[in-house]
């Protein structure tokens, strides 16, 4: 590490300057980074868009692929902003082109798992990608690095989940509002999105494009705020610009250089004799004597800082408490007391300890029980549901019935029993509409319902079906007889309606 | 065509004529006429709620008009006492002897606009009448012109002042109706019906033609109190009245008085359907009209934020329809 070639200014900052500073190191490094992560970012929405919107049909899987992968675009960031600090910021081709070696060797797996809910993850992935740490030394490393400034940290992370927020859905509205009024988007966008149903093509794909929008335009300033709290960081503990500053008086100008050459010279020459000496302890000892004032009036130059006097609340250490009083020394029996009951409070606070940490775990299985059986309700919700067995009394089940229905209801015509034969062609047609054309029956609908259903989706046997239902309403609730000729034409008709349907 | 014998068709004709004619003037509220009829052709009474200014008295004296019945509105307030509902007897000077005074109840169709507006003692008044279909007066009983049909209203948005029905006498009513604003086309045809040509708001009735009368509207109910009804149609109403009884979110169910409602509904809908035999469809459409004044909500349903109405279809949608 090179302080002195660092484009940045280096000085002691606050956590929220110190990610200002990254902020404004991602303007500079602008071209590269949005033009890389872009291109990252929305190859992978394409290829997320096909395989879990298109071929599994769950756009809702295939966005949280894409935010699974945020650690990958991160990689990609900090290549340009780390280069950029140094003021080589790299082009868009050189940039994409380190990403395979990047991908192998910046632990990027357990980025994508064990890690990959780290809330200051742009602040501790320089140590595995630029320091090249791993495992124990990486882990202290992290530790140290995130003592002082992880609230920025996490305040950073806070606000940028809602900057993506804003835009992810912010994009649809905007289409939204562009769009004239006579054309319906909002209403269908809606329902696609928090419908039960699986939304359109089009509604993913702009779920997908809006989603992959935000994550490419914010994650660069994420990551380049996180970057802005690690060279803070570095910049505390190693005091980064204090070297610097003994580098530069360290490093005199040429001039002066020239002039202590040509003095040194001249001394030699004017080398004086031994008659000089005893001026010479005096003149020593005289200086020795003003030396204490001079220190400190070369001290008190603003070159040496100034003195600031801070005032803040801190804990009283043991040692303050075992110090005597000015009344007497404790007596022994009350130490032994002290520390007994330090001793109980400590073993509490272990207890408590544990405690939390089991409630957190139970905590952790509870959200993760609840979301995965979130995740299943809403896929089932998106299934067809089955149909029923039964509708309004009637048996439905394919294999309730025979294979030629019309001819089975002919024959039972035939022998007289018009009301049986009547109820299997009505039963049948609910059949092949539930089963077949996917009409969403339910049990307690009647037979109004059930027409109403098949009106509403436009079917074009519903004339027939409609028929059939008032035929079959006749016979069953006004015990009526039906004619010779109407049974030999329902018979008909149900073939040519429903006989295709198979 | 004689009053005391009609024909189906010849009912059906009767029902949708005064239909047609009620529509003629109270524009957009298909649903509020049809359970109107229901209650009239049911002989029962129909709850009306909805907010003022939707034509709720148009609607009775449209009703009125279109079978030559008398109409009679009472407004209940604070301070209506149940003579002024029923009548009174009062001393005449001149011949010296008591005379009766009848009240408004005394007509075809009364309107009991904002019951709920009235104390407990007037608002029984009336619910014993129009439970016993007469009024005693000084210990004689008067009975009361047939047909007889109360429309009572409430208006479920200022609660402040008034005396909730009890639900005992909530079951008194046959159908408890909801009233919402009309469709924007609907509104524009009675805003068009309602300023053209007419000078200040008061309630024009003209344009109904009266095409029948009592005697025939008595007819009338009587074929649709013997309009066939198939025993498992009889057993799908009890079933979903005794669904309420233990249904999630229900603290107090619907009594044997709502299956009785629900199947005289029921033939009344069918009636007007034009079919001579009850359908399931009758009686599931017209069960949350004959419901929603009966079901008493859990406190924990309240607190969930259901309604009786999400209630009602929730529990039609589980109940099995009939078996055959």
């Amino acid at each position: 590490m090179q302080p002195d070639k660092l484009a940045v200014a280096l000085r002691p900052r606050s956590g929220f300057e110190a990610i200002d500073l990254g902020l404004r190191l991602a303007q500079r490094c602008a071209r590269p980074l949005f033009l890389s992560s872009l291109a990252l970012v929305m190859s992978v929405c394409a290829l997320a868009y096909l395989i879990f919107a298109v071929w599994l049909d769950s756009s809702d899987l295939g966005v949280l692929f894409v935010w699974w992968l945020k650690p990958l675009y991160d990689r990609l960031a900090l290549h340009v902003l780390s280069r950029g600090v140094f003021d080589a910021t790299p082009g868009l081709r050189e940039t994409l082109r380190a990403l395979p070696s990047l991908v192998r060797h910046s632990g990027l797996f357990a980025a994508l798992s064990w890690q990959r809910f780290d809330t200051q993850r742009a602040l501790r992935l320089p140590v595995a990608q630029l320091e090249g740490l791993r495992g124990a030394p990486a882990r202290a490393r992290r530790k140290l690095l995130s003592r002082r400034v992880s609230g920025s940290g996490i305040a950073l992370l806070f606000c940028f989940v809602n900057f993506e927020a804003l835009i992810w859905f912010g994009v649809p509205v905007l289409i939204a509002m562009l769009i004239p009024g006579d054309i319906e988007f909002a209403p269908p966008l809606l329902r696609g999105l928090f419908g039960s149903s699986e939304p359109a093509r089009w509604i993913s794909a702009l779920w997908f494009l809006s989603y992959g929008l935000a994550v490419a335009l914010v994650e660069p300033f994420y990551l380049a705020g996180g970057f802005g709290l690690y060279l803070k960081r570095r910049t505390d503990l190693e005091a980064w610009d204090v070297e610097l500053q003994m580098r530069r008086l360290t490093l005199p100008p040429a001039s002066n250089l020239l002039l202590g050459v040509v003095l040194a010279l001249a001394l030699t020459a004017l080398q004086p004799g031994p008659a000089m000496a005893a001026d010479e302890v005096t003149r020593r000892e005289s200086a020795a004597r003003q030396a204490p004032t001079a220190i400190k009036e070369v001290l008190a130059r603003p070159e040496f800082g100034h003195e600031e006097s801070v005032h803040r609340l801190r804990w009283k250490s043991s040692n303050e408490e075992e110090k005597p009083s000015a009344e007497g020394p404790i007596p022994a029996w009350l130490k032994a007391l002290f520390k007994f009951w330090a001793g109980v409070g400590k073993w509490i606070a272990e207890i408590w300890r544990v405690f939390v940490w089991i409630l957190l775990g139970l905590f952790g299985c509870l959200a993760l029980w609840f979301i995965t059986r979130q995740i299943l309700r809403m896929q089932a919700a998106r299934r067809p549901a089955l149909p029923p067995a039964e509708v309004a009394g009637l048996d439905i089940r394919p294999d309730s019935l025979p294979d030629d229905i019309a001819a089975a209801a002919q024959a039972l015509f035939a022998q007289g029993r018009a009301r049986e034969g009547l109820a299997l062609l009505y039963r049948g047609a609910l059949s092949r509409l539930a089963h077949r054309a996917q009409i969403p029956f339910a049990r307690g609908d009647t037979e109004g319902d059930c027409l109403l259903r098949v009106t509403r989706a436009a079917l074009p046997m519903r004339a027939f079906f409609a028929d059939l239902t008032h035929s079959w309403q006749s016979v069953a609730y006004a015990d009526r007889q039906l004619p010779q000729d109407q049974s030999a034409r329902l018979c008909r008709g149900w073939a040519e309606a429903f006989g295709a349907l198979r | 065509m004689t009053a005391s014998t009609l024909t189906l068709p010849e009912a059906h004709a009767i029902a949708n004529g005064l239909r047609n004619q009620i529509s003629r003037v109270f524009i957009g509220q298909r649903e509020a006429v049809d359970a109107t009829l229901c209650a009239l052709i049911g002989g029962g009474h129909i709850l009306l709620e909805g907010v003022p200014g939707l034509g709720k008295t148009l609607l009775v004296k449209a009703l009125a008009r279109a079978f030559r019945g008398s109409f009679a509105r009472i407004q209940f307030t604070p301070d209506l006492m149940p003579a002024d509902v029923t009548g009174h007897t009062l001393f005449d000077a001149k011949s010296g002897q008591f005379t009766t005074r009848r009240g408004p109840v005394f007509a075809n169709l009364v309107l009991a606009d904002e019951i709920n507006r009235a104390p407990a003692k007037t608002q029984a008044a009336l619910l014993e009448v129009m439970q016993e279909g007469q009024v005693t007066l000084d210990g004689a009983a008067h009975a009361l012109p047939p047909p007889f049909l109360v429309l009572a209203t409430q208006n479920p948005i200022e609660q402040e002042g008034t005396y909730a029905l009890p639900e005992a006498q909530l079951d008194r009513f046959l159908l408890k109706v909801l009233i919402d604003y009309p469709t924007h086309a609907d509104e524009c045809a009675l805003v068009t019906w309602a300023t053209g040509g007419k000078v200040g708001d008061r309630l024009d009735v003209d344009a109904v033609e009266a095409i029948t009368d009592a005697a025939q509207l008595i007819a009338l109910q009587e074929v649709a109190a013997h309009l066939k009804i198939d025993p498992s149609v009889l057993d799908y109403a009890v079933r979903i009245v005794r669904g309420t009884r233990d249904w999630p979110g229900v603290a107090v169910g619907a009594g044997p008085r709502a299956a009785i409602a629900l199947v005289r509904a029921a033939r009344a809908r069918a009636l007007l359907a034009g079919h001579d035999y009850v359908l399931p469809d009758d009686v599931k459409a017209i069960a949350p009209a004959a419901l929603r004044h009966r079901l008493i909500l859990s406190p924990e349903a309240e607190i969930e934020g259901l309604g009786v109405e999400q209630l009602i279809a929730a529990l039609l949608d589980k109940v099995d329809a009939p078996r055959n």
